[in-house]
């Protein structure tokens, strides 16, 4: 039987680095499709008073990637930083959104989504760099963060559980708006 | 020696810790609770989480019997052996059957070890090997499978703690 070219990009793997390189890409890809179409009212949506809306999320997904990956692993610039995306998005928020406020959410400014999904792409080519830079004694390299240490093999790990977990409510969000067919 | 074997591990292990403590203290009714009609509720949602686990696993990537048939699972929840949640309708997810969560949980723990367990076992030339997933008719990558696994289950605690925030409020 031949195998249907879904959601595998007929890609073959050959290490573990790969399937970590996967989770990524289908993490983002799945994102960009749950973003097709919305309106600026669905974007800006809140399900309660007290939850993140998708807009919020998906500049917190890209931020959370910028910072884990080109920050912290590479010990650089984020590319928020590096390629002005403060002046090109109108967004002030100095931090990748951990811990704001809901009045924070509320008050993320109208920004269009294709912007901040190209400033996610830059960050992707970027993080994909780093890891394709590191070698299998890398993974055990430790950082201090927030008064404990943690190794590169867990960021890679909690960058793809966190993301994915956004992922997941965006497209809860969605689908309490729109129904299951929307 | 230090791998990339490891993040997924770890990945893995993280999202698992983080479900026990999104279910934590939940009641039967936030359990069972929609946040529309067309969505899923959070015990669902932790069973099918344990049916994807297994079925990656034991069925889709070692070619054994799901734990869920094995080691009588189904039986003990009293649940059809071929149910596993993808494609279910609103209906099915409304008539999910009341279920002590606790025991979806022990399940759970047994399907999460042996993911890990799959993983360990994995040699790096095993990982561009196809395998065919009869339930999807298509044949994936055992590459691709462990990245996903991670990305799925991932997704579907983001849900949970989710639905858990709409009914409770912020980080309660």
């Amino acid at each position: 039987m031949l195998a249907s070219v879904g959601m595998q990009e007929a890609k073959k793997m050959s290490s573990f680095r790969d399937s970590i390189k996967s989770g990524m890409s289908e993490y983002l890809g799945e994102l960009k499709k749950k973003l097709e179409g919305l309106t600026e009212a669905e974007l800006y949506w809140q399900a309660s008073l007290d939850t993140n809306t998708i807009i919020w999320l998906v500049w917190h997904m890209a931020r959370v990637e910028d910072n884990w990956i080109n920050g912290v692993i590479a010990g650089g610039d984020s590319v928020w930083d590096s390629g002005g995306w403060t002046a090109k998005t109108g967004i002030t928020s100095e931090g990748n959104g951990y811990s704001n406020t809901l009045d924070e959410v509320r008050a993320l400014p109208e920004v269009a989504v294709s912007d901040l999904l190209a400033y996610y792409d830059f960050v992707r080519d970027s993080a994909f760099a780093v890891i394709d830079g590191m070698s299998d004694d890398d993974v055990s390299n430790e950082f201090s963060r927030g008064g404990r240490t943690i190794t590169l093999g867990w960021i890679l790990g909690h960058v793809i559980v966190e993301e994915s977990q956004h992922l997941g409510q965006v497209a809860l969000i969605r689908g309490i708006i729109r129904g299951l067919k929307g | 020696m230090p791998s990339f074997r490891d993040p997924i591990k770890s990945g893995l292990n993280e999202y698992y810790g983080k479900l026990k403590e999104s279910v934590a203290s939940l009641t039967l009714e936030e359990l069972m609770w929609q946040p529309s009609p067309e969505s899923n509720h959070i015990l669902w949602t932790v069973w099918h989480m344990a049916r994807v686990s297994d079925r990656w696993a034991n069925s889709t990537v070692l070619g054994n019997d799901e734990l869920w048939t094995r080691n009588g699972w189904a039986a003990k929840l009293d649940m059809p052996e071929d149910r596993y949640g993808r494609g279910e309708t609103p209906d099915q997810v409304r008539d999910f059957p009341y279920v002590d969560i606790s025991l979806i949980l022990e399940y759970y723990d047994a399907a999460h070890a042996s993911v890990l367990a799959m993983i360990d076992a994995l040699e790096q030339s095993d990982l561009d090997r196809d395998v065919f997933a009869e339930y999807r008719d298509e044949s994936l990558n055992i590459g691709w499978i462990l990245g996903h696994i991670l990305a799925e289950e991932s997704q579907h605690l983001g849900q949970v703690s989710y639905i858990r925030g709409i009914q409770r409020g912020f980080n309660r």
